[in-house]
């Protein structure tokens, strides 16, 4: 049981940056291949910031922050220097492997003897479920926010940006800025996913990020499958689905490895999955 | 007042394959004017409109709005000053924003989007208001996803979005072209009472030359880049469509 309650704690890390990934693939319509090199950048700053004493709350802004600046520089290259939007992502992708090693200064920072933020404040006696409670409140919130913001006059702007890009400038909409914020607060969203992972696993690791966007890009497929299922296209349904679809992620590789299947053949198992994720959708509409 | 002066637009500058759609074009067209554009394919109409609302930039020239020079506006910030609506009824909206959340856009056109959350009650009234003028029931369905709604519906409403925050100048690009014959009526209709009403200086691209007759108060004709024909709203009475035919 442990062992799906592990998967299920991933899975509400990992929904943060499945937030993220939303706000660049469904809100803007980006592919933003930046994720893997923020995920691990918010993870490698928590990781110094609570090794160098500093509150494990303190580094949740401050992962935020850093890795919504890495996302603004990609938003400037693609939206400003006109590069594609791919390439902008993979260019700060592989600069952050370097920034992100320079940061932790060697490839592994363990955090033992270290007070986590699941520490700080204590809901459940048992260590799984108060992490759990502590992971729920603060996906909670991030989905509040999020929400929230997507109903804004400048949330609705941003929306408007990634669905008819002419439209919104016909409205006065400066959607250059529009992409750099949006790419700002996607990545910000994926540090913090980076920031909850490290204090789930326990450790930072320079390779942690490799492969994420691919874990997020399955989460929101994942999610919108599920939102079909509601029949509402409502803002807080499309979040909850994410989130839904990173936990029902997560557990569905813990059962492949429950069958037994070689940890080995995990990323090929999660691309075959992310793959059926996609077509069965666009199969269903070529039969119907 | 809208003034244009020597405005120049080439594409593929400097290949064999240089073209000149707006070649040292000059017009003034004043407040309230409903002008019509019409000339062959090719003949830079479209052009021209892309290069007033900052579509495109202008190899060299001057747009005056007002007295301001617009010239090296950007696109966004021309069009707190200047309302399209395209020959596409999918360009003019955001298909998955509600209408309600489409027209806070065409609201918040010359103002700043805030994080405020301004789709209230007082909004709806207002533009629940404002939509029943179309007599098409959108008015109940304020929450629809304009995507859902069929192209004339997204053209009426376009329309009424372009003209919302009072624009200086109102640019259609064939506006009629993908609607049916009894849409493209009822557009025109509303089109030619919005622009009376606000009193809007509008130019109107169209092929249709019943319509170039029936409507606007000042026709131009374009060729190869230029202006060779401007018939006032007195001189306009007086064609007819065997005669605008002919121009081409």
């Amino acid at each position: 049981m442990d062992f799906y309650l592990s998967a299920i704690l991933l899975g509400l890390g990992f929904s943060s940056m499945a937030m993220g990934i939303f706000i660049s693939m469904k809100i803007f319509n980006i592919p933003d291949i930046t994720t893997d090199g923020t995920f691990t950048l918010g993870g490698a700053l928590t990781a110094v910031l609570i090794m160098s004493d500093f509150h494990s709350l303190l580094s949740m802004p401050a992962a935020f922050l850093l890795c919504a600046f890495a996302g603004a520089i990609t938003g400037f290259i693609h939206a400003k220097m006109k590069v594609n939007a791919l390439l902008a992502g993979i260019l700060v992708m592989t600069a952050l492997y370097s920034v992100n090693l320079a940061i932790m200064g060697k490839s592994n920072i363990p955090l033992i003897g270290k007070a986590l933020v699941f520490e700080i404040i204590t809901f459940a006696e048992d260590g799984n479920l108060n992490r759990f409670v502590y992971l729920f409140l603060m996906i909670l919130i991030c989905a509040f926010f999020l929400d929230r913001l997507l109903k804004t006059d400048f949330g609705i702007a941003m929306r408007a940006t990634g669905n008819n890009e002419q439209m919104a400038r016909s409205n006065g909409i400066n959607t250059d800025r529009m992409k750099i914020t949006g790419l700002a607060i996607a990545n910000g969203f994926t540090g913090l996913s980076g920031y909850l992972i490290t204090q789930v696993q326990g450790f930072a690791d320079i390779n942690m990020g490799i492969g994420v966007v691919i874990l997020g890009l399955g989460s929101v497929m994942m999610g919108e499958m599920i939102v079909r299922l509601f029949g509402s296209n409502s803002i807080i349904i499309q979040i909850t689905a994410v989130i839904s679809g990173s936990i029902l992620f997560r557990l569905v590789l813990a059962f492949a490895l429950s069958i037994g299947i070689d940890p080995l053949y995990l990323k090929l198992v999660v691309a075959v999955f992310v793959l059926l994720i996609i077509s069965i959708p666009n199969l269903r509409k070529s039969h119907a | 007042m809208l003034e244009i002066r020597n405005l120049q637009k080439q594409f593929n500058r400097g290949t064999a394959n240089e073209i000149t759609a707006v070649d040292k074009l000059n017009f003034q067209a004043w407040r309230g004017e409903f002008i019509i554009l019409v000339g062959s394919n090719g003949s830079g109409k479209s052009t021209l409109l892309n290069l007033i609302a900052g579509n495109l930039n202008a190899d060299s020239g001057s747009i005056k709005l007002n007295g301001d020079e617009i010239v090296e506006y950007k696109e966004h910030e021309r069009s707190r000053l200047i309302g399209r609506i395209f020959q596409n009824p999918l360009s003019g909206t955001s298909p998955d924003l509600s209408i309600l959340e489409n027209f806070r856009l065409a609201y918040l056109r010359d103002k700043c989007k805030s994080l405020r959350i301004g789709t209230g009650n007082d909004f709806r009234e207002m533009i629940s208001e404002k939509i029943r003028e179309l007599n098409m029931g959108l008015e109940k369905k304020l929450d629809q996803e304009m995507g859902k709604l069929s192209g004339g519906q997204r053209q009426a409403l376009t329309l009424l979005m372009s003209v919302f925050a009072r624009p200086t100048l109102l640019l259609l690009d064939e506006p009629t072209a993908a609607l049916d014959p009894k849409s493209s009526v009822q557009l025109m209709k509303l089109t030619e009472m919005l622009i009376q009403d606000n009193q809007i200086t509008a130019i109107l691209v169209t092929h249709n030359l019943k319509d170039a007759l029936q409507y606007g108060n000042r026709i131009l004709q374009m060729s190869e880049g230029k202006i060779i024909r401007d018939f006032d709203a007195e001189s306009k009475k007086n064609l007819n469509l065997n005669e605008l035919v002919s121009w081409f």
